[in-house]
């Protein structure tokens, strides 16, 4: 049977789930969007995410805590931090917390599917789609 | 024709003379513009013109003895080699350039004993294989990045996952080079200065890959990471230059000739360089070197008729060769003639906007 | 009073100390967070070059232009809060952004250890031997930041004025110490200093209105500001720019000039005094037409000579000799303006009529103040250094100078040459003649020699001889290969530069 990679998207500004859905999709993840931290990790209390995606800078729940509580529930989960205000202090303490990988906005879909086949590749999907990963050598 | 000696060395008219300083002219314009050497484009070329692909690697090779031991001393003196990067670099080189250049003589000397002047047959395929392999690698890497950085504004660089891979990797011990202020695994400069090395020993074009993989790989800044590529390839292409010669695999006149067009050629391209935007010149580049790839693989399948690998009319080897020829030249010609007319054209535009466009804002002056 | 700029790494107690500084003095208070806010408003992508600080390695050239922009947002956030009123600022290397401006304070904040530890264990909740981890990681990145986007060590400790470190003094003690010391009178801003901070402001303005403009945001431009000059030079293969530069920045306050200029280089030239009529102006522009590049003219007057000899410093600030305000073009404050600041003046002319300016400057005093005044930002070819320490005599002129030029060689990344050797570069005199002939025979004596012996030389590289010996074909390759090159070399590069095409 065809296993499709689990993908959660965080983020507060909806239009970023909204534009994400699409473009991660396309390389055959199973994409789940919200905009609401408390909602999403009521989610993630309930299903196991192979990758989730979050905005650092949010209202309620900042994106590091995302990352502890999703890695508490879900070890496996690789989780991708995207966030337009990185600072080296941010992004060091999100790695040293176990997040998989930090992309600064404003970045390309092509960059978030490069990072996620990584992900996937790290996790054992060896039949993730890489066509429309297939422009680095 | 027929050689002098040992069959690799042709007789030389005038008219074949010409030819090869052309060739020079050439590879000296596009390697003045691209700054990665024009070995890309001289050696096929003479080795079209009938000289054994050894005899025009190792030919090609001295001619740039005394490019590279110049081009490194200015660049050592501007501070931008890292003399540290380049030690650990030279010493795989070495045994690299050693290793290709043993490769490359043995193979001249299988006598593939089928009909037809076999002899350098092998050592000819060989040659051309690497070539063809490498630099269509290299073509299609630097044109894809030249198309997508023409519409993407602020690149991040031609293939950021190979970058993150490599940084992914976990390969100690590492070293930390200072001038290039980056820290890498001692195994990948191994890597790179083996790969460098034989591609320098084999066809002379290490720099296209030792340039790209010291920006890339190491993240070497891009100012040092030529500084340092010719500071290996004076000692990379010097021993290869001197062991072909050992060899008896140098022809001096060709090496001479070559100087006489290239040493022009390379200030033409270095102008133009400060002249035309950078994604023209990785098209150029990268359509040049597609084109001489392509033409070096329409001369394969004489070689290998020469092998008896595969079977056609012996005359239809000077076809294959005349296509090869022409497309070469077509490479050649079109790629320094545009370069040609973008540097007089911008010379003549400078030459316009002379003077200083002063705008005063008098209304701010209160 | 002085803008206090307090560096250090984070979590150390920097920023504390900061604020505390600001509420003891009634300080207006900044951080880098204001200014990163500032920017990412301005549509700067400054996380881009945090990432690349930390995901290395990444390929940091073209990462060039947001340091750039980032830097410009970073220096106007400053000086427009510090011409509000007095300012402490807390950040990674704040200070770096105003060189050539005396009114600062430069303190650097090294934190305890253990102390730091804690608040990071505390604030992270990681254990305490990843926060160490995450520590030494996060200091090592903030240092390759520091070295990016200024150019410098950040723990070159020469670069501060005062060091504080909280080993054995407390937070609130080390405020109270800083309060002292901000109230010197060696930190009073001067005119020339205030004058300094303005040119910066400017310079930044123009940049950001320049980079946030689409028509030019894609321009690798140079922009210099001198006397509320603007100057900007671009490439000759963006010539499209000359007309939208002028529309960009028509309403750039306190911009009362703008100049353009095509170059492909830059060359900037350091003397004393530029008299009218001198031999150096006309070499000057002949030097620019022909690289095609923009000069620079930077005024050093050496006047506070450094303890080299112990000379008491000769006249002070008293014949007009604020650096930076050179200019006639200032009409509200009425200025002697003295000889040699009307030949200054008169130079820039003839450089701006001749379309070849890259804008002027003027420094006085020791020869760190003269590095500091030149921008580590712009790829100079070549940095000429001409006339300099007039008042010696010859002999103490010569030294000085040449060691002024070796100390500028080691500081700057742009070759650096005096102004007799530059005369001879160009020059094409008999010498030049006889050297480029006595090439063209030797070539072509070589030619004929190898091309009517082919046979002698093919039997020492192929033949029967090469058989016996083969290393001389090796030798002959060694010595011959490289003497055609060199041979050619010199030969071609004399023959362009008798058509001026060098």
């Amino acid at each position: 049977m065809q296993e499709r990679l689990q993908v959660l998207v965080l983020d507060d500004e909806p239009i970023v789930g909204k534009r994400l859905q699409p473009a991660l999709a396309k390389v055959g993840c199973d994409v789940e969007v919200f905009d609401a931290p408390g909602q999403a990790l009521q989610r993630v209390g309930e299903k196991r995410f192979d990758i989730v995606v979050t905005d650092i800078r949010m209202e309620d729940i900042d994106g590091i805590e995302v990352l502890e509580k999703v890695l508490e529930r879900w070890p496996k989960t690789k989780v991708i931090m995207i966030t337009g205000y990185a600072t080296v202090e941010v992004a060091r303490e999100a790695i040293a917390k176990g997040a998989f990988d930090f992309i600064a906005k404003p970045f390309k879909p092509q960059e978030l599917r490069d990072v996620i086949a990584r992900a996937a590749e790290a996790l054992g999907f060896a039949g993730v789609d890489r066509a429309a990963a297939d422009d680095s050598v | 024709m027929g050689g002098l000696f040992g069959g690799g060395f042709m007789a030389l008219t005038w008219v074949n003379a010409m030819i090869v300083v052309f060739l020079g002219f050439v590879g000296g314009v596009l390697s003045g513009f691209t700054g990665s050497g024009g070995a890309f484009f001289m050696t096929p070329g003479m080795m079209n013109l009938g000289v054994t692909g050894v005899v025009a690697v190792g030919s090609n090779v001295a001619h740039r003895l005394g490019n590279n031991l110049m081009g490194s001393l200015k660049h050592a003196k501007l501070g931008n080699v890292d003399k540290k990067l380049a030690i650990f670099l030279v010493v795989p080189a070495l045994i690299a350039v050693r290793v290709a250049v043993w490769i490359n003589g043995r193979l001249l000397h299988v006598s593939s004993g089928h009909e037809g002047g076999g002899e350098g047959a092998v050592s000819n395929l060989y040659i051309s294989l690497v070539f063809v392999g490498v630099l269509t690698a290299v073509g299609i890497f630097i044109l894809r990045d030249a198309l997508r950085s023409r519409d993407a504004k602020e690149a991040e660089g031609p293939s950021m996952r190979v970058v993150n891979f490599v940084a992914g990797l976990h390969l100690p011990p590492y070293v930390t080079f200072p001038v290039a202020d980056v820290r890498v695994s001692l195994w990948l400069v191994v890597l790179v200065g083996l790969v460098v090395g034989y591609l320098d020993g084999t066809v002379a074009i290490g720099g296209f890959v030792g340039v790209p993989a010291m920006i890339y790989l190491f993240g070497v800044p891009t100012s040092v990471a030529p500084g340092t590529e010719l500071f290996l390839a004076m000692f990379g292409g010097g021993l290869a230059a001197l062991s072909y010669a050992y060899q008896g695999l140098v022809d001096l006149r060709l090496t001479f000739l070559l100087l006489l067009g290239s040493i022009v050629g390379v200030y033409v391209g270095t102008y133009g360089t400060k002249v035309v935007k950078e994604v023209l010149i990785r098209l150029v580049m990268g359509s040049v070197i597609l084109l001489c790839v392509l033409s070096r693989a329409l001369a394969l399948p004489v070689y290998l008729r020469q092998m008896g690998v595969v079977r056609f009319a012996p005359y239809l080897d000077a076809w294959f060769n005349v296509g090869s020829t022409v497309m070469l030249f077509a490479a050649g010609i079109g790629g320094t003639g545009l370069i040609l007319i973008l540097v007089v054209r911008a010379h003549i535009a400078q030459l316009r906007i002379h003077s200083t466009l002063q705008v005063s804002d008098p209304g701010l002056d209160s | 009073m002085p803008i206090i700029f307090v560096c250090s790494v984070p979590f150390g107690g920097g920023e504390r100390l900061a604020r505390i500084l600001a509420e003891k003095l009634g300080y207006a208070f900044l951080s880098r967070d204001d200014v990163v806010g500032k920017a990412n408003e301005c549509g700067i992508p400054v996380g881009k070059l945090e990432v690349a600080t930390v995901k290395k390695p990444a390929v940091r050239e073209r990462l060039a232009r947001l340091k750039e922009r980032y830097l410009a947002v970073a220096t106007a956030t400053i000086c427009e809060k510090a011409a509000e009123g007095n300012l402490v600022y807390y950040g990674r290397a704040g200070h770096f952004l105003l060189p050539g401006v005396s009114h600062v304070l430069r303190v650097r904040v090294i934190p305890e250890h253990t102390q730091r530890l804690d608040t990071v264990v505390q604030r992270t909740k990681l254990s305490r031997g990843k926060a160490e981890t995450l520590l030494c990681d996060i200091d090592a990145d903030i240092r390759s930041w520091v070295q990016f986007v200024h150019g410098v060590d950040m723990d070159d400790f020469h670069r501060y004025d005062l060091v504080i470190n909280l080993e054995h003094l407390s937070i609130e003690n080390a405020a109270m110490a800083v309060c002292g010391i901000a109230d010197l009178p060696d930190f009073r801003p001067t005119p020339a200093s205030r004058k300094a901070m303005e040119e910066r402001l400017l310079q930044a303005r123009a940049r950001i209105k320049l980079a946030l403009d689409e028509r030019s945001a894609d321009a690798d431009l140079t922009v210099r500001s001198n006397d509320g000059v603007v100057t900007i030079t671009y490439m000759p293969r963006q010539a499209a720019l000359a007309s939208v530069v002028p529309q960009v920045l028509h309403d750039l306050p306190g911009c009362q000039e703008l100049r353009c200029t095509v170059a492909s280089t830059n060359i900037l030239w350091i003397q004393e005094e530029f008299r009218s009529g001198a031999a150096t102006s006309g070499q000057l522009i002949e030097l620019a037409r022909r690289w095609g590049a923009a000069v620079e003219l930077l005024r050093y007057r050496p006047d506070e000579v450094d303890e080299v000899d112990g000379a008491p410093p000769p006249e002070p600030a008293t014949s007009g000799t604020k650096p930076g305000a050179a200019g006639g073009v200032e009409d509200d404050v009425p200025e002697t303006v003295s000889d040699s600041d009307r030949a200054f003046q008169d130079a820039l002319a003839l450089l701006v009529h001749s379309g070849r300016s890259g804008g002027g400057q003027s420094v006085a005093g020791n020869r760190e103040r003269l590095v500091s005044a030149i921008n580590p930002n712009i790829p100079y070819s070549l940095v000429v250094v001409g006339d300099l320490f007039l008042k010696k005599g010859s002999a103490v002129r010569t030294r000085m100078t040449r060691e002024l030029t070796n100390f500028l060689a080691d500081h700057i990344k742009a070759p650096v040459i005096p102004i007799a050797e530059l005369a001879a570069r160009l020059r094409f005199g008999p010498a030049q003649i006889a050297r480029l002939a006595a090439s063209a025979v030797l070539m072509v004596a070589l030619y004929a020699l190898v091309f009517s012996h082919q046979e002698t030389v093919l039997n020492v590289l192929a033949g029967p001889f090469h058989n016996a010996h083969p290393w001389g074909a090796v030798a002959l390759v060694a010595v011959l290969a490289p003497l055609a090159a060199g041979l050619n070399a010199v030969v071609t590069s004399s023959v362009l530069r008798l058509m001026k095409l060098d």
